[in-house]
């Protein structure tokens, strides 16, 4: 049934530093999530990122977010009907930091 | 003073964009506390007699279904959804525009359980 | 009277084991202020266990067997009328106008007491980064071109992997639920 959607998260996690990876609907709605991520994110990442879409209404292309965090980060793309949310963690610590772009 | 808790919800309420409503009843529909957002549609429905009641009862219905206690109910209408929240004694309903943020809604709940079990005392009896 | 005998032993074993069940399950027959508190009393008590137990036929002749034997029927009607999934019997259930105003007073008035005396979360800070000491240098924080790059992929994939969701149904249309 969504073994293809199954396959591509699983494929994103073998990409290195990523721990997490979930996808969410339009409604904000988890459509599957692996990894170490909370399934709950879903519609809070998707908030996040139409907040962020606000700052530039007339760009067409999807804004990207990235939240620092210590030394993890959390990179938010919603596009279309969709919203992606990544976890990334380094072995070095950064510093909390926010910031946008297109 | 419940000033501050209305302050709270408020603050809940402009979170998500296309809330209209979040309002806390007993199980019977006696409203406890609700916020809503005045400029937004006219969604009074939710304070219907029947509806909080209705919801009690098909809470109930589907918590037999083998699958163990329902906790929420999501109901999509073409113009509203409506997410209900069985935290009995207390009913937690938000109403809002067809395409809110669903996902966003339902994370609110951790948020606000907190506050729920203050609220809680109010219903039961001392 | 054996015969009627051995049916009531039945019922009240099918109701014990009801019982059991709930107890494992914790479904439908969850205490709450809907269900009967005499019935469940009943159940628990020892004149009905007493009446389980073969060898005191003589209790038959006393009334108050009797009256544990309508109860367990009773409890057993009721059970089945707990478990069973009936949406067209829907409370009736509506509150008078003055019980509605008077409970919304007395909600309103006992939320206001109760609001002295409850801890209040701290008053949120107010800017942006003000928690963080150094703020200058998170703010100049660069952004991973991998990781506009990986997101970039990921949803495309995604965005194909979304369309071919699709049912394949391999089972039964009509799957009877697990009712306890």
């Amino acid at each position: 049934m969504e073994q293809q959607l199954e396959k591509v998260l699983s494929e994103i996690l073998t990409t290195p530093e990523t721990v997490g990876a979930l996808l969410a609907n339009r409604q904000g709605l988890c459509l599957g999530a692996k990894g170490n991520i909370n399934p709950n994110v879903s519609g809070i990442g998707m908030a996040i990122s139409e907040q962020v879409a606000k700052l530039e209404p007339n760009s067409t292309l999807p804004a990207t977010v990235c939240l620092y965090s210590g030394n993890k980060r959390c990179v938010i793309q919603k596009d279309g009907e969709i919203t992606g949310i990544i976890y990334k963690q380094t072995a070095t610590a950064t510093t909390a930091s926010t910031s946008a772009s297109n | 003073m419940s000033d501050d808790i209305k302050k709270y919800f408020n603050g809940l309420l402009q979170k998500v964009s296309g809330l209209y409503v979040i309002q806390i009843t007993d199980r019977d529909g006696v409203p406890l506390l609700r916020v809503s957002n005045s400029q937004e549609k006219n969604v009074d429905f939710a304070l219907m007699p029947s509806f909080i009641p209705t919801f009690t009862t098909a809470c109930d219905q589907a918590s037999k279904l083998g699958l163990g206690r329902n906790k929420t109910i999501i109901s999509m209408y073409s113009n509203y959804q409506v997410v209900q929240m069985n935290k009995l004694p207390l009913i937690l309903t938000f109403v809002g525009a067809e395409d809110c943020n669903t996902g966003h809604i339902l994370a609110l709940e951790h948020q606000v359980d907190g506050y729920l079990e203050d609220i809680k005392l109010a219903v039961t009896e001392p | 009277m054996e015969y009627v005998r051995s049916v009531l032993d039945c019922l009240a074993s099918i109701c014990s084991c009801w019982h059991c069940s709930d107890d494992l399950g914790s479904q439908g027959i969850e205490p709450s202020e809907r269900t009967h508190l005499l019935a469940d009393s009943v159940n628990q008590s020892p004149a009905l266990r007493r009446s389980n137990s073969a060898d005191l036929s003589n209790d038959y002749s006393q009334s108050l067997p009797k009256k544990d034997d309508q109860n367990a029927l009773s409890r057993l009607v009721q059970n089945t009328a707990i478990n069973m999934i009936n949406v067209g019997a829907l409370d009736s259930h509506t509150l008078e106008h003055q019980e509605y105003t008077d409970r919304i007073k007395l909600y309103s008035q006992r939320l206001q007491q109760q609001w002295n005396n409850i801890q209040h979360p701290g008053v949120v800070q107010k800017g942006l980064l003000k928690d963080v000491p150094n703020h200058q240098s998170y703010l100049s924080k660069a952004i991973y071109s991998d990781d506009t790059v990986q997101m970039r992929i990921f949803i495309q994939k995604s965005h194909a992997g979304v369309l071919g969701i699709q049912i394949d149904h391999r089972e039964a249309v009509v799957v009877p639920f697990e009712i306890p």
